[in-house]
């Protein structure tokens, strides 16, 4: 109470409050507490559960995990030189943004996981996914019909990146702008030198994206989503 | 949670009696229950103290069944849906990645069965085996953490697929789940 009274005198809110300040005390502290409370909840500061940023953020990790999933297939087999150079760049690339991505989420607070799958409700073949057994047949073919299939699958696969990457440009997060337009701009440059790298080997470039042709058709078979 | 150390640290002796206190109190408690949302509770979460990654060829003995941790072949399971039970060695390698292990006793019904394959349809880090032997008919793992279930239906399966799938209790969430080594125990 002295303590309080003494605030108040140093303040000149003694007598002019009825003398009596512990309730403005407890009064602006529960104010504070408000404001942190409903702050955490709806600031602006971390993106929030369910938010574009946090929504590309996961999606974007999984599509990167087949990517390097479907390079370190290819790296298993004697491919040429120029895709063995490709399928590591892109390795240790997507990599490091996986775990950018997921450091991101670990400062948001939030788990890597969620409450749902990642890229619930889309179809990943519209994506670029490939399915596990286009995954399998890195495997299994041929060494040279197996990187012509890589690239194939490969040059699908970034321009579903590309298209996923459109989540993050409309963020509205700093970090993750800068993060998605370094996607656009590396994956559309590789775009062109795996088509390239299909015509010098006389084989078919696919011609574009699967239309999504059903809301979450894609979830089962999926390389990566079982 | 939060907001109930910063009340509670404050209200002692007369403090405590003031009017004010007590009128604000239950907004404080409604701004408590709030930012404790509506998440099933995983209080019944077993957690366990495995740090090491050693790796080790040849069969391994666990204290859990199904294991939680420790060491663990060099290879990992590739995550996915298996219908025979797999090797405990390389599951608790996808574990330390981050993959959540679901196993279900042999007798559990085709539905609750059909209930598990949804619930990690669409996620890349689980495995979703039969574990002969096991006390529940339902069992959740991750590395450092398990979940004991009755039933396939139990709402804290998302939940705690939320929280440990490539959780922060894994020592290297987030590497690969995929893999080449896909065997089980009937190949």
């Amino acid at each position: 109470m002295r303590v309080g009274a003494a605030v108040g005198r140093r303040l000149g809110v003694r007598r002019s409050l009825g003398g009596q300040l512990w309730p403005w005390l407890v009064a602006a502290l529960l104010a504070a507490l408000l404001v942190w409370v409903v702050g955490r909840q709806v600031g602006p500061h971390f993106p929030q559960e369910g938010s574009t940023a946090v929504v590309f953020a996961r999606d974007m990790r999984l599509h990167h995990g087949q990517a390097v999933e479907l390079s370190l297939h290819i790296l298993e087999r004697p491919v040429s030189k120029e895709v063995r150079l490709l399928a590591q760049d892109i390795t240790v690339t997507q990599e490091a943004q996986i775990g950018q991505m997921g450091g991101w989420l670990d400062i948001w607070g939030l788990p890597f996981s969620g409450p749902n799958p990642p890229m619930q409700g889309m179809n990943r073949v519209a994506m670029g996914m490939a399915t596990d057994a286009q995954v399998r047949s890195l495997d299994t073919l041929n060494a040279k019909q197996a990187e012509v299939k890589y690239l194939q699958l490969m040059i699908q696969h970034h321009r579903g990146g590309v298209q996923m990457a459109q989540g993050g440009l409309d963020s509205g997060v700093p970090q993750v702008v800068t993060l998605a337009r370094a996607i656009v701009n590396a994956q559309t440059a590789e775009i062109a030198l795996i088509a390239r790298m299909l015509r010098e080997r006389g084989a078919v470039i696919p011609a574009g994206l699967p239309q999504g042709a059903s809301q979450g058709g894609g979830m089962n078979g999926m390389g990566m989503g079982h | 949670m939060d907001a109930a150390f910063l009340v509670l640290p404050v209200c002692r002796g007369r403090f405590c009696h003031n009017a004010v206190m007590k009128r604000m109190l239950p907004l404080a408690l409604a701004l408590i229950l709030a930012s404790c949302g509506s998440k099933a509770d995983l209080g019944a979460v077993k957690t366990f103290i495995y740090t090491g990654g050693e790796h080790q060829e040849g069969q391994i003995e666990y204290t859990e069944h199904p294991p939680v941790g420790g060491k663990h072949n060099p290879r990992w399971q590739k995550c996915g849906v298996y219908t025979a039970p797999l090797y405990d060695q390389y599951a608790v390698h996808s574990m330390e990645h981050g993959a959540v292990w679901i196993t279900y006793l042999p007798t559990v019904s085709a539905d609750d069965l059909a209930k598990l394959k949804a619930d990690v349809d669409g996620r890349s880090y689980t495995l979703l085996s039969p574990y002969p032997g096991q006390t529940s008919p339902v069992v959740l793992s991750a590395w450092n953490a398990q979940l004991s279930l009755d039933s396939a239906s139990d709402p804290r399966i998302p939940a705690f697929l939320s929280k440990y799938e490539q959780g922060a209790t894994a020592p290297e969430r987030g590497a690969a789940c995929d893999g080449p080594y896909s065997v089980t125990e009937t190949q």
